[in-house]
């Protein structure tokens, strides 16, 4: 029974674990910079934000990336701070 | 691509003279600037009562002048009126110039949206929920987070999609790493700013 009781808590740590999540981020990586120029205006200069998303499906990952305008990249940021107050309303 | 405006295109630009009004003028210049299509120069060629061939021409010709103003954001009509030949029509030249000071403004912020890029972010949505039940623990409480991503690809290649959505599941432990990350860049875009 005690052995039981030392290993409780990480089994159910590792149950939990094993619950199916859907396409899960496993990774984030991401780069910013400035466009200098484009083949339809010598100089430009504003700011770009690139993010990759590497996303678990099934057995394999998926990148996913995607270009933000800084308004877009405060509203993520902003959006993600709600989802986390959200959540820790639950513990 | 801004190519360079050549003597040619000048000349075929005196063909505006033919215009029946300046607003006429203003039209094919603005038209011109997105496209010089067969269609434009044809319309042109009737409105102007030019031959077909010339209309092309004028076309092509003021679609290359508007984008090399616009590549090189000439944005004062000093600028602008240096570049046209001392022979060209005084009245014409001056028109001209106003009508490309008017619409540079305009077509530098659509050349700026259409640049290529990667898909742009369009949407962001999200939900928090708490998973109750598995198949390998009856009874949990766990939160979980859901986003989904909308994104449009700008210039998408022939036969693609423009719009893609993906959705992505969180833990709690996930989110305040993205949280972390986002956090980091947020400092870093402070201290470039700062420069």
């Amino acid at each position: 029974m005690s052995t039981w009781g030392e290993h409780y808590a990480a089994l159910s740590r590792l149950a939990v674990g094993q619950t199916l999540m859907v396409n899960q981020l496993v990774d984030m990586e991401w780069k910013f910079g400035v466009t200098v120029g484009t083949s339809e205006i010598q100089k430009v200069g504003n700011v770009f934000l690139q993010l990759k998303l590497v996303v678990r499906k099934g057995n394999s990952t998926e990148n996913v990336y995607m270009e933000l305008t800084l308004p877009q990249f405060y509203n993520f940021l902003h959006e993600m701070e709600r989802a986390k107050a959200s959540m820790e309303c639950f513990s | 691509m801004a190519a360079a405006v050549s003597g040619e295109d000048f000349t075929n630009l005196q063909l505006l003279l033919k215009a029946p009004s300046k607003d006429a003028v203003r039209d094919v210049c603005v038209q011109s600037h997105r496209a010089p299509s067969r269609r434009l120069a044809e319309t042109t060629a009737s409105a102007f009562s030019i031959p077909a061939a010339q209309a092309a021409q004028l076309v092509q010709s003021l679609h290359v002048l508007s984008h090399h103003v616009l590549f090189y954001n000439l944005s004062s009509p000093e600028q602008i009126l240096a570049l046209f030949p001392e022979s060209f029509h005084s009245s014409l030249k001056n028109l001209i110039t106003k009508i490309l000071l008017e619409n540079s403004p305009t077509w530098r912020t659509e050349a700026v949206s259409d640049q290529i890029s990667l898909p742009q972010l369009k949407e962001l949505d999200w939900r928090v929920d708490m998973v109750t039940g598995s198949d390998s623990v009856s009874r949990m409480s766990v939160p979980t987070c859901l986003v989904q991503l909308k994104m449009e690809d700008p210039c998408p290649s022939a036969g693609g999609e423009s719009v893609s959505t993906v959705t992505v599941e969180l833990s709690r432990e996930s989110l305040d790493t993205i949280l972390d990350g986002l956090g980091r860049i947020r400092d870093q875009l402070s201290v470039v700013a700062g420069k």
